[in-house]
């Protein structure tokens, strides 16, 4: 097309503002506040200071400690998705129908779900009743309030939630994919493990691959919606995040500086994957978003 | 790809400038002449207050206080706004660095006001009022701070075991006798749990009833809040068996099954509901919510009692209370108005007419105590005047509370932790902040004396 | 293995058909939950929380109404929304004609740059921009929090546009150039009209975002009378809220909007949510 030399600054030009307000000039503050503190009423900087203290703070290393135990659900949730998929892509009766509602948790706001979930969970609440009443009360638990099964029972809202996303996902790929193929494969006699092994995993290698790649930034930095309203990273720290542990910093403790080197290392870490997602996208020419 | 690097640089460079470019915040323009008349300008004042969650009433008599006030000087008007107790910090905290927002700013007492002293987001208000007003306040001292008073306290909250006669007499416990010494109190739990009663009601998933449990039992072996404060800055420590014993007496009520079995997956509330619906027979309760029981539940089921002693320090015998209230903002272009209106509060009418609202007793002497005519809270005023002692929640920095009691709590209630671990995690906590926030840590030591 | 392999076939889709059944329920039930304790009493929930509701009342959604300043807060989550969408959707698809139909240097590199920036959680971002709001006197304003808001959406809404423009045939441009049509004149008389169906994913999809977040509405709307729906609600657990049903209706009406958008335009959020791209 023709135009002026400058002509695409000008279109370019609000949605460049817009991102270096917005990402640009706050990445290059982050890094600044990251290596200052007020020491007697004075901001100075400190170097690695701050990151020194990060490291010997325990509540923060129990929040990354966390948040890779969250990584436990990625394969759980890349898994059940496809599994789901699969099935759904078999036309199964009624198929339409449950895409249609295997899609919805993803829609709803976190706060909502978690929310739900904090009463469902109590020791007091719907589950354990339903497991009282068909004969498995022994089973009851304090969901939310126990140490041990408080993380575990985010993860499974984590999974609750982000699994329709990835039913939809690979339906529709499947969906593009030549029926030939799978014909083909039938005919040669392949069985169901066989089919799903030797053709439908293949065909969707790379929306797998790209799936894996959310899943992961997802529990290491969109996870601050559940938390905050389900366990407000309680009991005891047993559900503290990185996330949490940025705002309680900055907004409880005043502690702007910390912060700042807390965001600064999980950029650096998102940093990684983002790079493994812009591989990803060139090699597949797959267009698609968290 | 040199090009791109060119370009990228360049951006880079934009971003770099900005900062340089973009308009500083320029000060509020310069007010008028300090207040020597009475101000011709139209003034607002901005009130960002909490309360009504603990003393429901408090919103009405605010409003009514605020449309007294304004008929008697019609230059002063008022915009109120209540706060949830998650972001009553936080949202002064992001005023605070704008400078503005709030000209009154409600407060918990001790730290919680004077920490914003030392940012310097309050004044003080000594010169504000009038001299003979600080007579009759109650609990000023815990907004004392380097000589000067930080804010004025409001109304009165306390934190009694609060009982219910019937459950007891319906497990042979003598209503007129309620537990005195810890041993009767495990005694009485044992004796409610065998007519299948909860002993004591709690809930600890918000975290907050893990601060009252520290300040209510860890006060017993001490004389003074001081030794808290003393530990925190490092010239004692919290291992020390002094400061763990209340972790001890936690687990043996917990073991002794004194407490709701959900107790972990509860919020304070949903706790204290378990009293106010009659499934359990004691809750450390809070004198504020009093009045509002009473008409759920009756008065004839609400008992009051002092904490059952272990400890044999001053602090084991007195009745907690601390005063909630008001500060005056460092960027407020009207605080000597700010200050007469809090004055106002004050005025005898008013005072009584909160405690008629809200059944809880104002920080005031003036109180008409012939108004009190409920003998429960007749108990209340008389521990208040005659017992009172200091929240400790107050006399400790604020993560400590978070970070060691109210974690270390839901810890020690999940089994997950020994009460010497908890000694350590509370030390820990500590050293933490000591080094974290080398500033406060100077202030607070400032603040002992 | 055999036999489980015999099992699976045998009534092959019915295994399958149950398994897919489990989860389905399960996908639903919270708002099952949601929906059947939002009309039940207090006392009709505390005896049975799985039950529909024997005598179904409203009282909850008035309770829900009455003490959570409900509409000033629906109204902070729609002025957010509709600000934040409408003016990203605008600035996105200027940025996007230069990107699908213009040529300047650094172009590749600008838009990877960019693209990686959808991933860049918020959460890094909300201490550099709160100090800077701060000192713009940006904080508790609507116009702050829709600012960030665009940035925010940026990247994936010129992503998107870019693609769609990327499809519509040079023959069409071309045509409307030899007409004499400006470089802006085939913007909007002839890319935007075209883009209908691509403009009504994004909005939706960037609609749905903005709607439910939570971190940034938290931090930069502080101003009780400017918080949004997803804090009061996050707030509500600190409330005296022992009543379950009424937050429960609380969230229904928080939610609502969002299902019934969702069972009329259900294309638009799965096509606008994948990307548009997997044909």
């Amino acid at each position: 097309m023709q135009h002026r030399k400058h002509e695409p600054w000008l279109y370019l030009a609000p949605a460049l503002v817009m991102l270096l307000a917005v990402f640009g000039y706050p990445m290059v503050r982050l890094v600044i506040l990251s290596l200052q503190r007020t020491q007697a009423g004075e901001l100075g900087f400190v170097g690695l200071g701050n990151y020194e203290l990060l490291f010997r703070d325990d509540v923060f290393l129990q929040a990354v400690r966390n948040n890779l135990k969250l990584l436990l659900t990625v394969p759980v949730t890349v898994g059940l998705a496809l599994l789901l998929a699969v099935f759904l892509f078999e036309r199964i009766l009624g198929w339409r129908l449950y895409r249609t509602t295997l899609f919805l948790p993803y829609l709803l706001p976190i706060t909502a779900v978690g929310l739900v979930f904090s009463y469902i969970f109590q020791l007091s609440g719907v589950l354990n009743d339903f497991l009282a009443a068909v004969g498995l009360g022994v089973l009851a638990q304090d969901w939310l309030g126990s140490t041990r099964l408080a993380l575990p029972t985010v993860m499974f809202v984590i999974i609750w939630k982000e699994v329709g996303f990835g039913v939809v996902l690979f339906l529709a790929r499947l969906m593009s994919v030549e029926e030939e193929l799978f014909d083909a494969a039938r005919v040669d006699g392949a069985n169901w493990w066989q089919l799903q092994r030797h053709v439908t995993i293949p065909q969707l290698a790379t929306v797998i691959e790209f799936f894996t790649v959310i899943s992961i930034i997802t529990v290491l930095s969109w996870v601050f919606g559940y938390v905050f309203v389900m366990t407000a990273g309680g009991p005891g720290n047993a559900t503290m995040v990185t996330e949490l542990y940025v705002y309680l910093m900055g907004f409880r403790y005043n502690q702007m500086n910390l912060a700042a080197a807390v965001s600064v290392l999980l950029l650096l870490v998102t940093g990684i994957f983002i790079f493994l997602e812009l591989r990803l996208r060139e090699r597949s020419d797959l267009g698609v978003v968290s | 790809m040199r090009k791109s690097m060119r370009m990228l640089s360049l951006l880079v460079l934009l971003a770099l400038l900005i900062p340089a470019c973009g308009t500083p915040a320029t000060e509020a323009p310069a007010t008028e002449a300090p207040a020597t008349e009475a101000p011709a300008e139209p003034v607002k004042l901005v009130v960002w207050w909490w309360g009504e969650q603990e003393a429901p009433g408090a919103q009405a008599w605010l409003d009514e206080t605020m449309a007294l006030y304004t008929e008697a000087n019609p230059t002063v008007t008022f915009e109120a706004v209540l706060q949830s107790t998650d972001t009553l910090i936080p949202a002064f905290q992001s005023a605070a660095a704008a400078k503005e927002g709030p000209d009154i700013q409600y407060f918990w007492g001790g730290v919680w006001t004077i920490e914003n002293a030392w940012t310097s987001a309050i004044i003080p208000v000594d010169d504000l009022i009038p001299a003979e007003e600080w007579d009759h306040y109650i609990n000023a001292f815990e907004r004392q701070y380097d000589g000067q008073t930080w804010g004025v306290p409001w109304y009165l909250s306390g934190n009694p075991v609060v009982f219910n006669p019937e459950l007891f007499t319906q497990a042979g416990l003598d209503p007129n006798a309620p537990p005195a010494t810890w041993d009767e109190l495990l005694v009485a739990c044992d004796k409610l749990r065998a007519v299948d009663v909860i002993p004591i009601a709690g809930g600890v998933k918000d975290g907050w009833f893990g601060g009252w449990l520290f300040s209510i039992l860890a006060r017993q072996p001490h004389d003074s809040e001081k030794a808290f404060m003393q530990a925190s800055v490092g010239d004692a420590t919290y291992t020390d068996p002094k400061f763990t014993e209340w972790w001890g007496r936690l687990q043996e009520l917990k073991d002794r099954g004194c407490w709701n079995e959900d107790i972990g997956s509860l919020d304070y509330q949903q706790g204290q509901d378990l009293f106010v619906t009659g499934k359990a027979a004691m809750l450390f309760g809070n004198d504020t919510f009093l009045a509002g029981w009473a008409e759920t539940m009756g008065w004839d089921k609400i008992g009051l009692m002092l904490t059952p002693r272990y400890g044999q320090g001053a602090l084991a015998d007195d009745y907690i209370v601390t005063a909630q209230g008001w500060g005056i903002t460092s960027w407020s272009k009207y605080p000597q108005e700010a200050a007469d209106f809090l004055v106002f509060m004050h005025t005898p009418d008013r005072v009584n007419a909160w405690f008629k609202a809200t059944g809880v007793l104002p920080a005031d002497d003036r109180l008409d105590s012939s108004l009190i005519t409920q003998p429960q809270l007749k108990q209340v005023y008389d521990w208040d005047t005659t017992v009172g002692g200091p929240n400790l929640e107050n006399f400790i920095p604020s993560i400590m509370d978070e970070q060691a009691n109210f974690a270390g709590v839901q810890l020690l209630f999940a089994g997950d932790s020994t009460p010497e671990e908890l000694g350590v995690l509370t030390e820990d906590v500590n050293a933490k902040w000591r080094e974290q926030n080398p500033d406060a840590a100077a202030n607070f030591k400032a603040w002992i004396k | 293995m055999a036999v489980w392999r015999r099992l699976l076939r045998l009534p092959g889709s019915l295994a399958r058909q149950l398994i897919v059944l489990f989860f389905t329920l399960l996908s639903l039930f919270p708002v099952y939950f949601m929906l059947v304790s939002g009309l039940k009493s207090k006392a009709e929930y505390l005896e049975n929380k799985f039950n529909l509701p024997p005598h179904p009342i409203l009282d909850n959604f008035l309770t829900a109404f009455a003490g959570e300043k409900f509409l000033t807060r629906f109204a902070n989550s729609a002025i957010l929304t509709v600000g934040a969408v409408s003016v990203s959707l605008l600035i996105a698809c200027l940025a996007a004609y230069a990107f699908a139909r213009m040529q300047f240097p650094g172009k590749r590199t600008l838009f990877n740059l960019m693209l990686s920036l959808m991933v860049v959680p918020p959460v890094v971002m909300v201490v550099p921009l709160f100090v800077t709001m701060v000192r713009f006197k940006l904080v508790n304003t609507y116009q702050g929090a829709i600012l960030i808001y665009i940035g925010l959406l940026l990247p994936f809404s010129v992503y998107m546009m870019t693609n769609f423009f990327q499809t519509i045939p040079h023959e069409i441009v071309d045509a409307a150039r030899i007409d004499g049509c400006s470089n802006f004149g085939v913007f909007t008389r002839i890319l935007m009209p075209l883009s209908a169906p691509a403009v009504i994913t994004l909005t939706v999809v960037n609609a749905l975002w903005v709607w439910n977040e939570l971190l940034i509405a938290l931090i930069f709307l502080q101003r009780d009378e400017m918080k949004t729906l997803m804090v009061g609600i996050a707030s509500m657990r600190s409330r005296i809220y022992v009543d379950i049903p009424a937050t429960m209706a609380g969230l229904l009406v928080a939610t609502i909007p969002i299902v019934v958008l969702y069972m009329f335009g259900q294309r638009y959020f799965i096509r606008g949510l994948i990307g548009g791209a997997v044909k």
